[in-house]
């Protein structure tokens, strides 16, 4: 029912040459004759010294001088030919697959997101793809020029004489069994290895993030523990790969062979069956084997490797997103209009599938249009949860979302986040300036609204007193600037997007008050009329809101206003109780509600 | 010698080497330590192997002499093919043992590198860490210890490769010095190869490289960010953004194959040509009325100068690689010599039991030379007191905490914790008594249960659900998908950003520290869950000293006193009543903004007197502290 993308590994790892056929062809029919090329001067050396011999220095000889000079010349232009084809096909192909891969899964919603661990996505997006590649250029474009060699010199060497030809019929096949079985022997260990070196990449990587964690906790000593047992088995796996692929026994088939030549090729001489020519020739053409013999191994590992990376690539290609984009999206929606959560329930996947936690059960919500909400509750409770189920960043599992009436399933998620405008809890800047990250959202150039988000977000002051201004580089992941400095980069970031619905994910977390409440009346005046979703952890927005939310455990709890809340849900009293000044006012407020 | 110390040094971009190549290489080799041996007997193992591989076609040659002469024995030729497959034989053992001791020794030799580097990474000064990526970092212990390991091989195989172009030259020019001239036709292809590579190789391959460590560092961001990308709809414009950096590194690359393409049929159309011209030059001497060569030997000289040629390119090729490893060298050494600053003195001692409370003494303090972020700070909290730091965002609180807990020092001043100097006292036993609560919690990719373990190694089970069902923690670890067994990935994106910041306080409570600093560290939490982690922490460290820095009016409602921040300084400090009684800058942030967290309504009357207040720029009040030292109740 589904439709899988792609089929087969090989079918993957092939994919440069299927994609230009002629090429291909032309490009191995080149390589091949480049192995004759390279097999035709030990038979002419031979004719040589059959010349010198016989008739000595003269006319034939220097033809045949000439004639090597000849294929030298052709040599190069053709392998030239060859790898100039081959090289366009390949790379063309790695940059094309590269790039379709992150499109790809950069499509893929939250979910697959969330299960996969983004280093490993690198990993494959670099390396496997590259490695895909390498198994085909230079791997199996000498793997094709090494066994036309070896066919090839196999060929003349049969025509010279038929035991020879029998040696070599035996022994090139056992050759490339041993090599094949080598690569098989050595390919496990490699790969294990490789795995060990991503998991040392990924534990320093690990602690050097979290390196003031680990001072705090004087931990260092237990880090470095860690990191030794990883490195030992990295010892280990190494020193194995690295004796398992010292002694290459193929070679002393072909040291065997070439002796057995030898002896057998002298002994047809001393016979008259063989000129001394010849001898030279059978001689050149396993020179000519051995030349191409001693990199076979390696190339035959890479290719062999290069089948499981694509087997890894095509695995995350062919993941099935649950996330099902429409055909043709609903635009005309309202984006002002009542927001709907019907009996929504939501899961997380997670990686090994048995999840029974809801992280929303059952919600029943109608949010209308233009109201300030305010949603509260316990840590974990499904607040960030509904707030991303607005952005359309997964799809309830069961239920509907519906804005203005329209189902959000129904409209194409582009449409979905031009509207609506989340400000993250956990922020996230990117490695860019300050200008370029507050204008993240501009899709042209944009320079007034920046500033004037800037300034909304209380951000201008701060952002004026950088050393380079609205120039200066953050940091990785912001690492440089205060909690609450971040937190208005990314408000400003997402009012220069001017959404129709504003999500506020516990946004002020780190804003001192003073600089909360310039932030608010700034935003009041972008809110007017919109819809504005904001969880919060503080009493005054309560206050001001339309509509509080208290939501618990992905059950809401209770809604209403704070009046309302305040009177008849007992969980809510129990929070506001907990609120420094809450007394005073509750107090307060039965003459407060006789005023009212 | 000008090479800079410490983490200024360590910081800097680096573009050039900057020390000289026999210290690179005295380092490179100084660091074989224990497996010199080995590598000693593997280097002669290499060059035995070499030389037998150099002669072994003279046996060949002698063979086809042999046979032209008619009759000549059958034994005769037995034997040289005995002598050549054992010459052949011994050679392959040699150089494959070579290889298997090498391998063993590089294992080792990678790992103990990787070991010293990681040893002193994690000592480093933050400030290294502030100004790389994290993937750089990690590059130093991964990439450059392998490139370091290859850089020994280069090494040896330079050696043996050197050792078998003289000795094929010098065979050859037994045989005939004519021959041995003759091949030196290849010389020049050589010199523009190696001039070729040299320049506008190495130049392509560190284009291609940057191009590609381009593409990789743009897709690594944008897989962080890709839930921004999303909710900014920006797939196109990252994708195209992509696109062009992964043109730019298939144009490089192309570059580059096509280079290497290149030298490929150079080599070998050279090596027939040269095979031509050696048996042009041969079969003119070998005949005549008096021959100088035999034919045998003719065939040598065809079979020797094929040879020649790749022990010269193998040679070139290896410049690259050996330039890298140097480079690779260098930069690791920035790391293994750098004095990190912050570190136990000789005379560091362990804290004092006795030892409590935090002063802080004309402290000032920049990131970055010239931007003081604290200027001239003095307080003191004294033992068991609970003191909240209050002002607005980036004041320098988060700064006040790294500086307790000794991440930098201050360029002035001194910080102390009962009479003890930070810097006179070891950072193991200050890490062990100062714990804290970070602004940005950062928890490892590990379960939940061994996550809140971190805080103390040897806790069991039962003190760690204790723990958790006090704080409050427990009931929404009981229902993760595997409860404690939950493992976190990256980080924690699994979890709630609230859950995340319950975990984190539960490890540094279990942690049991002497001194507390809380960093908004409730910030996340509604405030139920806040009141349980109040009340925890009441109840397990009423009476240590504590350090609160938080927005919230509710989490530092415990507090006995306040210091006021604003860019750097402390402008008022003292208990709630003594600051509202001031009249000052707090009395004015009270009443607009911390009062209106409870229900007041703010009247624009009040607001205005407050900003007016505010905006005076008072010159900061001589500090309470000295009145206050005096009657020592501040807790
Ligand atoms: N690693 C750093 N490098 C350079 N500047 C920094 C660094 N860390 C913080 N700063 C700057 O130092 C100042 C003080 O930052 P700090 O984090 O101490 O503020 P804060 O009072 O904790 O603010 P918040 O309430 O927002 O968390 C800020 O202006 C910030 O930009
Ligand atoms: N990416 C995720 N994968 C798996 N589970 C998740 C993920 N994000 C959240 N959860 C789980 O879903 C539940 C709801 O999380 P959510 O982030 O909506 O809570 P929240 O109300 O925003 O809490 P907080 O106040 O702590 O931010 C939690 O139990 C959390 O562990
Ligand atoms: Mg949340
Ligand atoms: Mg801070």
């Amino acid at each position: 029912m589904a439709e899988v993308k792609y089929k087969s590994a090989t079918g993957y790892q092939l994919a440069a040459l299927r994609r230009y056929p002629g090429v291909t062809i032309v490009a191995t029919a080149l390589a091949l004759f480049a192995s004759y090329l390279l097999t035709l001067p030990a038979i002419l050396i031979g004719n040589a010294i059959n010349i010198l011999d016989t008739e000595g220095l003269g006319f034939a000889f220097i033809m045949q001088v000439w004639t090597i000079l000849g294929i030298a010349l052709t040599l190069f232009l053709t392998i030239l030919l060859a790898g100039y084809a081959f090289a366009i096909i390949t790379l063309r192909w790695e940059r094309d697959a590269r790039q379709e891969f992150f499109e790809l899964i950069q499509d893929n919603s939250m979910t697959f997101h969330d299960q996969v661990d983004s280093n490993q996505l690198l990993a494959v997006a670099m390396q496997d793809v590259r490695w895909v590649r390498f198994s085909l250029n230079p791997a199996l474009r000498n793997i094709i020029s090494a066994i036309g060699t070896l066919i090839i010199a196999s060929i003349f060497l049969a025509l010279m004489d038929v035991w020879l030809g029998i040696i070599v019929v035996i022994g090139a096949p056992l050759y490339l069994y041993l090599a094949y079985r080598y690569a098989v022997k050595i390919e496990p260990v490699r790969r294990k290895r490789s795995e060990q070196n991503e998991s040392i990449t990924s534990i320093s990587q690990e602690v050097f993030r979290g390196i003031e964690v680990v001072r705090a906790f004087g931990s260092e000593e237990r880090e470095q523990e860690k990191f030794n047992d990883a490195a030992g088995v990295y010892e280990e796996l190494t020193a194995r790969e690295g004796k398992l692929g010292a002694f290459y026994l193929p070679t002393l088939i072909l040291i065997a062979i070439t002796t057995i030549a030898f002896v057998y090729g002298a002994y047809l001489v001393l016979v008259g069956t063989w000129s001394v020519g010849m001898l030279v020739s059978a001689l050149g053409l396993f020179a000519a084997i051995e030349g191409f013999s001693f990199m076979l191994p390696r190339f035959l590992l890479v290719i062999r490797g290069g089948h499981v990376n694509a087997q890894r690539i095509i695995k995350v290609l062919n993941w099935q997103d649950p996330l099902e984009e429409p055909e043709l999206g609903v635009t005309e929606v309202d984006w002002t209009g009542d927001i709907v959560f019907d009996n929504v329930s939501f899961q997380y996947a997670t990686d090994n599938g048995h999840n029974n936690s809801y992280a929303l059960k059952n919600v029943n919500l109608t949010i209308p249009s233009g109201s300030r909400v305010a949603l509260i509750g316990g840590p974990g409770g499904g607040k960030s949860t509904i707030l991303k189920l607005l952005l359309r960043l997964y799809d309830p599992t069961e239920g509907r979302v519906l804005v203005g009436g329209i189902d959000l399933r129904n409209v194409l998620t582009r449409d979905v986040r031009a509207a609506v405008g989340l400000v993250e809890q956990d922020i996230f800047l990117f490695r860019m300036s300050v200008r370029d990250n507050i204008g993240f959202g501009c899709v042209e150039a944009c320079e007034e609204e920046i500033f004037d988000a800037a300034q909304k977000a209380q951000a201008h002051e701060f952002i004026m007193k950088l050393p380079k201004g609205y120039d200066t580089i953050i940091g990785e992941r912001g690492m440089t600037l205060s909690g609450g400095q971040r937190q208005r980069l990314a408000i400003a970031r997402t009012l220069v997007q001017n959404p129709k619905i504003l999500l506020l994910d516990d946004s002020v977390s780190a804003i001192d008050a003073q600089t909360e409440y310039s932030l608010r009346k700034a935003l009041d005046e972008v809110m007017k009329n919109r819809t504005s979703i904001t969880v919060t952890q503080r009493l005054r927005t309560l206050l001001e809101s339309d509509l509080i939310i208290i939501i618990d455990k992905g059950v809401i709890i209770a809604t209403g206003t704070h009046d309302s809340l305040i009177e008849n849900s007992e969980h809510y009293q129990r929070i506001f109780k907990r609120l420094p000044g809450a007394l005073p006012y509750a107090q307060k407020k039965p003459g407060k509600e006789a005023g009212n | 010698m000008a090479i800079r110390r410490g983490p200024t040094a360590l910081a800097g971009e680096k573009f050039k080497r900057s020390r000289p190549l026999r210290r690179l290489l005295a380092a490179q080799f100084g660091y074989l330590g224990r497996f010199k041996k080995t590598i000693v007997i593997a280097t002669i193992f290499a060059i035995i192997a070499t030389i037998f591989s150099a002669i072994d076609p003279i046996f060949l040659a002698t063979g086809i002499n042999l046979v032209l002469v008619p009759g000549a024995p059958l034994g005769a030729i037995l034997f040289l093919g005995i002598i050549y497959v054992v010459l052949r034989g011994a050679s392959w053992l040699l150089s494959s043992s070579y290889t298997w001791l090498l391998s063993g020794a590089q294992a080792g030799y990678i790992r103990s590198l990787q070991q010293d580097i990681y040893r002193k990474l994690v000592h480093t000064d933050l400030s290294y860490y502030r100004a790389k990526q994290s993937g750089e970092i990690t590059s130093r212990v991964t990439t450059d210890t392998d490139n370091l390991a290859v850089g020994i091989q280069i090494i040896i195989d330079f050696a043996s490769q050197m050792l078998l172009l003289v000795a094929t030259f010098m065979i050859m020019w037994l045989v005939n010095p004519l021959i041995a001239l003759t091949s030196l036709v290849v010389v020049p292809v050589v010199i523009i190869i190696v001039v070729l590579f040299g320049t506008v190789g190495q130049r392509t391959m560190l284009a291609s490289q940057r191009a590609i460590g381009l593409v990789s560092g743009q897709v690594a961001e944008n897989l962080s960010g890709i839930h921004i990308a999303k909710a900014f709809n920006r797939e196109d414009e990252t994708a195209a953004t992509l696109s062009k950096l992964n043109q730019e590194s298939y144009r490089y690359g192309f570059k580059f194959m096509m280079l290497m393409t290149l030298m490929q049929p150079m080599v070998r159309a050279t090596g027939i040509a040269a095979v031509a011209a050696v048996l042009f030059v041969g079969g003119s001497l070998a005949i005549g009325t008096t021959p100088l060569l035999t034919l045998g030997e003719v065939f040598l000289g065809v079979i020797l100068v094929q040879r020649f040629l790749w022990p010269l390119l193998t040679l070139s090729m290896m410049a690259t690689q050996f330039q890298a490893s140097l480079a690779s060298m260098d930069r690791v050494l920035d790391i293994l010599e750098a004095k990190p600053s912050i570190q136990d003195t000789e005379t560091a001692v362990p804290l004092q039991a006795s030892s409590d409370g935090i002063s802080f003494d004309n402290v000032t303090f920049s990131y970055i030379q010239g931007a003081e972020v604290l200027e001239d700070v003095n307080f003191t909290v004294y033992p068991g007191e609970l003191v909240a730091i209050v002002g607005h965002t980036g004041a320098g609180k988060t700064t006040i905490a790294a500086l307790i807990n000794r991440f930098y020092d201050p360029e002035k001043g001194s910080i102390r914790i009962g009479e003890q100097d930070l810097r006179s006292i070891t950072l193991e036993s200050l890490h062990e008594n100062v714990a804290l609560i970070a602004q940005e919690p950062y928890l490892f990719d590990d379960t939940v249960m061994e996550n809140i373990r971190y805080g103390r190694p040897e806790a069991t089970n039962e003190e760690i659900l204790e723990l958790s069902r006090l704080i409050g923690a427990h009931e929404f670890i009981e229902v993760l998908p595997q409860g404690y067994e939950t493992k976190l990935s990256e980080g924690g994106k699994n979890l709630s950003a609230g859950q995340v910041q319950m975990i984190s306080i539960a490890r540094t409570m279990l942690a049991n520290p002497k001194i507390l600093i809380l960093d908004e560290a409730t910030s996340r939490l509604d405030a139920y869950s806040e009141s349980l982690v109040q009340t925890a922490q009441e109840q397990l460290f009423s009476n240590r000293t504590t350090i609160v820095i938080a927005h919230r009016l509710t989490t530092i409602a415990n507090a006995s006193r306040l210091l006021v921040f604003e860019n750097g300084r402390i402008i008022e400090q003292g208990t709630h009543e003594e600051l509202l009684a001031m009249r000052g800058h707090y009395k004015a942030l009270y009443d607009t903004y911390y009062a209106h967290q409870t229900a007041e309504e703010i009247s624009e009357e009040a607001l205005k007197i407050a900003q007016e207040e505010l905006a005076k720029e008072e010159p900061p009040k001589p500090p309470l502290g000295p009145s206050m030292k005096k009657d020592k109740n501040g807790g």
